[in-house]
C-alpha cells in the first residue's frame, strides 16, 4: 500500500507541474486562443470530482466496496451510471458530427446503438446481478473450470477495454487541444492522472458518481442545445430541415438515407456488432453488480434505455441543428468546420448560448471522457485483480491482497492509456471502436450468453469457442477495409466489412456448440450437472450476492 | 440477506462443505466471500414448486417473445433501408419531413416502451413468485 501510495503520490505532485509549465506557452503555438471560461467551468467540475473522489475514499474499505460500491447504488443511479458509461464522447460528439456531415444516416446509427439495450434487459440483467459478483468472468466461469474460462475474460475484457481507451484518450487530446488550447501530450497526462485517482482512491463509489453527474450534466447541456435550436426554428421540424436543406444547396440527401446500408451481409453485421457487442462491454457488464439485487438490476436498463433513447434524439436535433445554425464564417475553415465534423455540437453550442455555454459544454465533453475513462480502466483493473490474480495466480489471495492489486493494476492501465493515447495521436484509429465492439461481440458476449442459457455447454467448448471468436475478431478486423486497406495500404480489403460480426460471432457459437457436444470427459459431466443449480440461482436469486450492510 | 450469510456461517460452523460444484474456492477460503451454494436437496425443493415452474415458463416466454420482437423490428427496419430505400423519400409532412424520421424516432421510443412493459411485468408478477418460492424454502 506504502508503495502504492508514493507512487500515485509522485505521479500526482509531478504531473500538475508539468502542466503548469504548458499552460505558459499554450498562448503561442496552438491556433485557438485560451478558452477561460471552459477553462473555469472545467476546474469547477475536476474539484467537484476530487471532492466526490475523497468522499468516496472514506467510504471504499472492502473489496466489494471497490469492485461494485458496495452493492448499495439504486436502480435509478445505476441507470445514469450506465447512460453515462454509454454516452462517451465519441457517442455526443460523434453521432451529432455524423448526423452534421450525413443527415438521417446518422440517426440509423444511433438507432444501433440504443437497440442492444432492450435485449441486455429481457435476456442478462437479472441473471447476471443473480449469479456475478465483481466481473462478468464470474457469470461466465460459475460452473465451469475456473482457470482457462477466467483467463479467456479477462483476455477478452482487458482487450475490450485497452481499445476502447485508445479511441477515447485519443480523442481526449484532440478536444482539448481544440477547446482549452493545451497542448495533446499533456491534456492526455493530464486525463490519465486523474482517472488514475478517482479509480484507485475511490473505486466503484467514485467511478459511479462521476458518471452521474457527467450523465446529469450532459443530458441537460444537449437539452438546452436543443431547445434553443428548436426555438430559433420556431419550433417546427418543418423549418429545421428546411433550413439545414438550403444550406447544403438545396440537396434532400440528408433526409433520406445515404447508402449507409446499401449492402444487406454489411448492415447485418453491423447491427450485430452493436447489438451484441453492447452485450459484451466489461465496463457496462460490471454496472450491474453494483446494484442490491435483481428487481433494481432491471430498474436500471429501464432508466438507462429512457436516458440513451432520449439523448440520441437530442443528438439528431443538435446534429441538424448544426447544419441549420452553424455557418458563420468564424466557425468554418475552408468549406469545412473548424476541428473536424465532431466539432458540430460545440460549434452550434457557442451559436445558440455564446461564450459560457460552450465553456459549460466544452467543460461537459471533457467530463464525459473522464467519466467513460474511469469506468473502463475500473473493469480493466478488476479483470486483472480478481479473475487473473484471485483466481488464477493466487486462489487464496486475501480480499487485502487482491484489491492492492486492483490498485496497481488501475495504475498500469492509466499508464498504458496515457502511453497509447500519445502513442496513436496521429494513427487512424477509426478501427479501435469497430475491433473493440467485434471482440465484445464474438468472445465475451457468446460464452456468457451460452453459459446462462444452454445446459450442455463445456468447459472446453466454452474456452475453444471463446478463443475462436476472439482470434477471428482481430484476424477478420485486419484483413478489413480500415486496417489492410486503409493503414496498411495492402490494396483490396480481403474482408470486404468493416464490422465482421456476423461472420466472427456465428464461428464463436458454432465453435462452443462443437466442442461442447463432442466434449465426453469427465470435467464436461460436472460442467452439465451444475447447470441446475446455477438455473435456480438466476432464476430465484437464492444464493445471489447480497449488498454491504454498511 | 443476512438470513443466506447467516446460514452459510451456520453451515460452515457445523463443517460442512459449501463449495460450488468444481470444488472451487469458497467460504471457507475466502471469509467475506457470501457465496451460498444451493444444497442438493434445496435444488430438489424448489424445483418442484409450482411457483417456480409458473416464474421460469412466465419469464421465458416474456423474455424470449419481447426479444423476437424488439429483433424482428430492428432488423425489419435495416432490411427496409437495405432492399426498399426509395420508401424513405416518402415525405409524409410538409415539403421535408420524410417517412424516415416518424420511423426512427418511433423505433427509439418503442424500445423504451419495451423495457416499461417487461419491468413492469417482473415488478408485479415475477417478484411475488419470487418471494413465494423464499417463503417456501425458508430463505
Amino acid at each position: 500500500m506504502n508503495a502504492f501510495l508514493k507512487t500515485l503520490l509522485t505521479f500526482l505532485v509531478l504531473a500538475p507541474a508539468t502542466l503548469m509549465a504548458s499552460g505558459l506557452d499554450v498562448t503561442a503555438p496552438v491556433e485557438k486562443v485560451t478558452n477561460w471560461p471552459a477553462i473555469t467551468m472545467f476546474v469547477l467540475f475536476v474539484g467537484l470530482t476530487i471532492y466526490i473522489t475523497y468522499w468516496a475514499a472514506q467510504r471504499t474499505k472492502t473489496a466489494k466496496d471497490f469492485y461494485a460500491a458496495g452493492g448499495g447504488i439504486t436502480g435509478f443511479q445505476n441507470g445514469l451510471a450506465i447512460a453515462g458509461d454509454y454516452m462517451s464522447a465519441a457517442s455526443f460528439l460523434g453521432i451529432t458530427g455524423l448526423v452534421y456531415l450525413k443527415g438521417y444516416d446518422g440517426l440509423i446509427f444511433a438507432i444501433g446503438f440504443l437497440v442492444g439495450w432492450p435485449i441486455i434487459l429481457f435476456l442478462m440483467s437479472e441473471r447476471l446481478r443473480n449469479l456475478g459478483k465483481y466481473t462478468f468472468a464470474d457469470v461466465t466461469a460459475y460452473r465451469f473450470k475456473q482457470k482457462p474460462i477466467r483467463i479467456l475474460a479477462a483476455v477478452g475484457g482487458v482487450a475490450v477495454v485497452i481499445l476502447y481507451l485508445i479511441a477515447q484518450m485519443v480523442g481526449a487530446g484532440k478536444l482539448i487541444e481544440v477547446l482549452f488550447g493545451l497542448d495533446f501530450d499533456y491534456a492526455v497526462v493530464m486525463v490519465g492522472v486523474l482517472i488514475i485517482a478517482y479509480v484507485s482512491f475511490g473505486g466503484m463509489l467514485a467511478t459511479t458518481w462521476v458518471q452521474i453527474v457527467k450523465a446529469v450534466l450532459l443530458l441537460s447541456g444537449a437539452t438546452f442545445i436543443s431547445i434553443m435550436v428548436m426555438s430559433e426554428m420556431g419550433f417546427s421540424f418543418e423549418t429545421l430541415f428546411k433550413t439545414a436543406v438550403e444550406n447544403r444547396g438545396g440537396s434532400m440527401d440528408i433526409l433520406y438515407s445515404g447508402g449507409f446500408v446499401s449492402d444487406p451481409i454489411n448492415a447485418i453485421s453491423l447491427g450485430i456488432a452493436l447489438m451484441f457487442g453492447t452485450a459484451g462491454l466489461p465496463h457496462i457488464l460490471m454496472r450491474f453488480f453494483t446494484v442490491p439485487d435483481a428487481k433494481e438490476a432491471r430498474k436500471s436498463v429501464f432508466f438507462a434505455t429512457g436516458f440513451i433513447g432520449y439523448f440520441y434524439v437530442l443528438a439528431f436535433i443538435i446534429g441538424f441543428g448544426a447544419i441549420a445554425l452553424v455557418t458563420a464564417s468564424e466557425y468554418m475553415d475552408g468549406g469545412a468546420l473548424i476541428g473536424g465534423n465532431n466539432m458540430a455540437a460545440i460549434h452550434l453550442s457557442h451559436v445558440v448560448g455564446g461564450n459560457y455555454f460552450l465553456g459549460f459544454i466544452s467543460a461537459v465533453a471533457f467530463a464525459t471522457i473522464l467519466a467513460v475513462v474511469s469506468g473502463l480502466t475500473l473493469a480493466g483493473a478488476s479483470a486483472i485483480s480478481h479473475d487473473i490474480y484471485a483466481n488464477v495466480i493466487n486462489p487464496n489471495a486475501t480480499e487485502g491482497q487482491e484489491t492492492k492489486v486492483a490498485k496497481w493494476a488501475t495504475l498500469v492501465i492509466g499508464a498504458t492509456a496515457i502511453v497509447f493515447g500519445i502513442g496513436f495521436k496521429d494513427q487512424n484509429i477509426a478501427f479501435v471502436v469497430a475491433l473493440a465492439f467485434t471482440i465484445a461481440a464474438s468472445a465475451n458476449f457468446p460464452v456468457l450468453i451460452m453459459s446462462m442459457y444452454w445446459k450442455n455447454m463445456t468447459t472446453r467448448g466454452a474456452v475453444i469457442g471463446g478463443w475462436l471468436g476472439l482470434s477471428s475478431a482481430v484476424i477478420m478486423v485486419v484483413l478489413g477495409p480500415v486496417v489492410w486497406t486503409q493503414i496498411l495500404d495492402m490494396g483490396a480489403a480481403i474482408v470486404p466489412y468493416k464490422f465482421p460480426a456476423l461472420f466472427t460471432v456465428a464461428i464463436a457459437f458454432i465453435g462452443i456448440w462443437f466442442f461442447s457436444v463432442t466434449d465426453k470427459s469427465e470435467r464436461a459431466k460436472q460442467d452439465k450437472a451444475g447447470f441446475e443449480a446455477q438455473f435456480i440461482r438466476s432464476q430465484t436469486g437464492i444464493g445471489a450476492e447480497g449488498a454491504s450492510e454498511h | 440477506m443476512g438470513i443466506i450469510v447467516g446460514s452459510a456461517f451456520l453451515a460452515l460452523a457445523r463443517g460442512q462443505r459449501t463449495t460450488d460444484s468444481n470444488g472451487f474456492r469458497c467460504l471457507d477460503t475466502f471469509k467475506n466471500q457470501r457465496r451460498m451454494i444451493l444444497e442438493k436437496d434445496m435444488i430438489e425443493k424448489i424445483k418442484v414448486l409450482p411457483e417456480y415452474q409458473q416464474l421460469v415458463a412466465e419469464r421465458t416466454a416474456l423474455a424470449w417473445t419481447l426479444t423476437l420482437v424488439m429483433l424482428v423490428v430492428y432488423f425489419g427496419f435495416i432490411m427496409l433501408l437495405a432492399f426498399d430505400p426509395v420508401f424513405f423519400t416518402t415525405i409524409v409532412s410538409g415539403e421535408y419531413i420524410s417517412i424516415g424520421f416518424p420511423v426512427g424516432v418511433s423505433i427509439i421510443v418503442f424500445s423504451f416502451l419495451l423495457t416499461g412493459y417487461y419491468v413492469r411485468k417482473a415488478n408485479n408478477d415475477f417478484d411475488e413468485l419470487t418471494a413465494k418460492i423464499k417463503e417456501a424454502v425458508g430463505k
